[in-house]
């Protein structure tokens, strides 16, 4: 009975180390993020000239499965992109709905008999539509039901330029997204991935402001994502949100596309580049670009929620082992992924037993995670305003205390949940888990 | 350790979280650890917002002085006086802090927008200070450098002549690691209209192998203010002198500036001497200019699969659209049943936009391989016609001497 009590004892103030811990890597990363927010905007004047909106061919491909709600708005929002060179791939994954008839109809395209180069690995092509919209080329392939890594392979296999990015139906992208994604390419035609950062947008909302989402679980993830593009992100972690990259085409051909057995996420493509850099002994050039360029949707249920985090979590496990390089990264899956949730999961339960049989001080703990949460929350808070503060813009009083108190639930809510979708994803996985079917407003 | 010491430690673990005294200041000063990181970063935030507002507002108020001064001198040089000595000596004192620099930077583009008329002439009688400030800048870190070469860029005509002490600086500033920097000092050559000082910039930059992105510098090369003929000629006269990216951006530079230098340019490719890059761009320039040796030179690479690879045959293939002869048309025929996808495609692409004879189209009729079939049927779909139902309309015609386009 004295060792388990020792041992709660024990486990308790490990949990509240590691609280501790967190809270001044929270700090750092928050730190370096202002700092370089701040630098930022030292470039803003020179960063006008360093555009070339119609140099570097992009193929933007979208995967897409019943989402005839939201379809075409995705498309039309692509199209009123401020970039010359770039075309659109859809590849329609075997939809039961009219998502194909609707794009058909609404981009006036014509069935065609268009020669596939194969070379990776996709099963056969239903039917293929091209269509012309103020010279942006759309292609739209209808596939059989067989999953949205090939038919991301498929998109692969169609685009005819040099450089790739995948997105979702439901996401959009900033007119400015691909002004800015290519820049680190003129500075370096050996680029491998360029990433941009992504901000959450439910419910069509002005894409263009930075306030937060409709929703108190859309507007902890939206406070969660900034927190990761502006602070975290710098540390190199393993992405917790959704990521948006550009991608050298023939490289991404010449490792073999996405991986059958993987999610279809850019964080295991990008882990495969490495690894095959590192194999055949180029350097993996990448670069991020911190201005915004994507947004995306958002779980805005809990079940759903969890769902899409513990499909992130078994990404990155799953990535990180298959992509090994070196033994840290032979010990960062298991250790983050795996073993990581479960110690958390046992010291709040350490500390709960421990303060409820009164084996730690209880006032003393409940100050400690009460400021614990507050400073989390304020970090979080910091970065966020730090955005307006920096471009001159001011927030009113109301709006400040509503970020606040969403920060505050981030710091707890979100955090469980996460916890608890990281649990989940222990459990072994039935089948191929589709994206979260995001019909859209 | 035995199982005696091992009590002992549980014993001592036990007593010390019994200890509430201690843990709870533990607490406590944790707590006020955060709450003093949470006061330095408000306070943090607070200094920057009022920072920032006592810059915005002294820029405002420097940017009256800066204009005020800016028409007074412009007053001086309307009645043909000189540009006063205080007025250059108060911009080479005003003008070495970024801030202040692009504060008079706004102001003369706010002049530029008004049409201000004696704004050239005042931009030409401030180069004096323009100078001492090159020479300044030289010394400074890139992020400066590259503000002084970003103003520099929209006035050009600071600059008064290709060997001042302005152009010497920029010779420097185009070297260095900012790429900014770079392309700022770029830009104001190019702005400038200077052939001499943009071929002898791009020499110094392509041999110090710095990166500069084949499409921007084609992008950037179009912009030149002066005699696009006397700079291409410059360049090709040059040639040997660059780097292959260099010499890709110079050959499509003159593709895009409408420069007819088939002979010229048909040497470099007749010379065998360069890059597979810069070969490939010559090739797409002759899709431009048509040049009857090097139609010649097309076919050759098209039937000669052993001595080229498929780069330069689909690049060929291309090409070959601008020179619609028969030995063209037939070559890419022959091509539809290549190996390779691209070269099929260029070349179905090809004779799409050939004027066909009717004896090719009964040969092209006749192709049993399915792989040009299916590539023929989908160029010609994508032109909004059906393959089999031109084949057929065209076989099935009287024989007529005229040829049949698509």
């Amino acid at each position: 009975m004295d060792l388990f009590r020792t041992g709660l004892i024990v486990m308790s103030y490990l949990f509240l180390l590691f609280l501790i811990i967190y809270s001044i890597y929270l700090f750092f990363t928050i730190l370096i993020g202002f700092i370089g927010l701040y630098r930022k905007s030292s470039y803003r004047r020179l960063n006008s000239r360093l555009n070339s909106d119609y140099d570097i061919p992009i193929s933007i491909l979208i995967t897409t499965h019943n989402h005839e709600k939201v379809i075409v708005n995705t498309i039309d929002n692509l199209l009123k992109l401020k970039y010359k060179a770039y075309e659109i791939i859809i590849v329609d994954d075997g939809s039961s709905d009219k998502t194909t008839d609707l794009l058909v109809r609404h981009l006036r395209m014509k069935k065609i008999n268009r020669p596939i180069r194969k070379q990776l690995q996709i099963k056969d092509i239903k039917e293929v539509y091209e269509g012309n919209h103020d010279f942006v080329k759309i292609t739209l392939v209808k596939k059989e039901f067989c999953g949205r890594i090939e038919s991301l392979n498929t998109a692969i296999d169609i685009a005819t330029y040099p450089y790739i990015t995948c997105i979702d139906a439901t996401t959009t992208l900033a007119q400015d997204a691909l002004v800015n994604i290519v820049r680190p390419i003129l500075e370096d035609e050996e680029m491998l991935v360029c990433s941009g950062s992504v901000r959450v947008s439910n419910k069509n909302e002005k894409t263009k402001s930075y306030f937060l989402p409709r929703g108190v679980l859309s507007s902890m993830q939206a406070l969660e994502y900034n927190r990761y593009f502006l602070a975290e992100r710098r540390m190199n972690t393993a992405p917790v949100v959704k990521t948006f990259n550009l991608f050298k085409k023939d490289v991404v051909i010449a490792i073999g596309g996405f991986d059958l057995n993987s999610f279809g996420e850019d964080y295991e493509l990008i882990l495969k580049l490495k690894a095959y850099s590192k194999k055949q002994g180029i350097s993996y050039v990448s670069q991020y670009v911190p201005e915004v360029v994507c947004f995306v949707e958002v779980p805005n249920t809990v079940m759903k929620f969890l769902h899409q985090k513990s499909n992130q979590n078994r990404v990155v496990v799953h990535s990180n082992l298959k992509n090994k390089k070196s033994v840290w990264d032979i010990l960062y899956a298991p250790l983050s992924g795996w073993v990581g949730p479960i110690l958390e999961l046992l010291g709040i339960l350490a500390i709960i037993l421990a303060c409820y049989l009164h084996l730690i001080d209880v006032s003393g703990t409940i100050i400690f995670l009460i400021s614990y949460t507050i400073f989390g929350a304020f970090l979080t808070f910091y970065i966020f305003t730090a955005r307006f503060a920096i471009e001159l813009e001011t927030l009113s009083f109301f709006r400040k205390i509503s970020i606040f108190s969403t920060a505050v639930l981030e710091m707890t809510i979100l955090k469980l949940l996460t916890l608890i979708a990281k649990i989940f994803s222990l459990l072994p996985k039935k089948s191929e888990i589709r994206p979260i079917e995001k019909k859209g407003n | 350790m035995e199982y005696n010491q091992w009590y002992n430690v549980v014993i001592n673990i036990k007593f010390a979280s019994s200890n509430r005294k201690g843990s709870s200041l533990m607490h406590c000063i944790v707590s006020i650890i955060y709450g003093f990181i949470i006061a330095f970063l408000i306070l943090l935030s607070l200094i920057y917002k009022i920072k920032t507002k006592v810059i915005h507002m002294i820029n405002k108020q420097k940017g009256v002085l800066y204009k005020n001064a800016i028409l007074e001198e412009m007053r001086h040089l309307k009645k043909g006086k000189p540009s006063s000595t205080e007025h250059i000596i108060y911009l080479q004192k005003e003008l070495k802090k970024v801030r202040n620099l692009l504060i008079f930077e706004d102001v003369l583009s706010q002049l530029e927008q008004e049409d201000c008329p004696l704004l050239e002439e005042y931009c030409i009688s401030i180069s004096i200070a323009f100078q001492y400030l090159a020479d300044y800048f030289r010394t400074k870190k890139s992020l400066d450098k590259a503000h002084f070469t970003y103003v520099l860029s929209l006035f050009p005509k600071i600059l008064q002549n290709d060997d001042d002490t302005i152009s010497y600086a920029m010779m420097h500033f185009v070297l260095d690691k900012s790429i900014y920097c770079r392309q700022y000092a770029m830009l104001f050559f190019y702005r400038r209209g200077s052939e001499k000082l943009v071929v002898n910039s791009l020499k110094k930059i392509s041999k110090r192998n710095l990166y500069y992105s084949p499409r921007l510098l084609v992008d950037d090369l179009l912009l030149f203010n002066g005699n696009h003929k006397t700079l291409v000629a410059l360049l090709l006269q040059q040639f040997d002198l660059f780097s292959p990216n260099f010499q890709v951006a110079i050959i499509n530079y003159a593709r895009f500036s409408k420069e007819n230098r088939v002979e010229e340019i048909y040497q470099k490719f007749h010379s065998k001497k360069y890059d597979k890059e810069v070969d490939l761009t010559i090739i797409r320039y002759f899709a431009c200019y048509c040049y009857e040796p090097m139609g010649e030179k097309l076919l050759q690479i098209l039937y000669n699969k052993d001595d080229y690879n498929y780069e330069y045959r689909l690049v060929a293939a291309y090409a070959l659209a601008s020179y619609d002869t028969k030995k063209a048309r037939l070559a890419l025929i022959d091509c539809l049943s290549d190996y390779n996808w691209y070269v099929r495609k260029n070349a179905a692409i090809s004779l799409s936009r050939m004027t066909l004879g009717l004896d090719e189209i009964r040969i092209m009729n006749a192709i049993t391989d399915p792989y040009a079939n299916q590539m023929l049927d989908y160029v010609w779909q994508s032109s909004g016609k059906s393959f089999e139902k031109f084949i057929n309309a065209t076989v099935s015609a009287k024989p007529a001497k005229e040829k049949v386009g698509v």
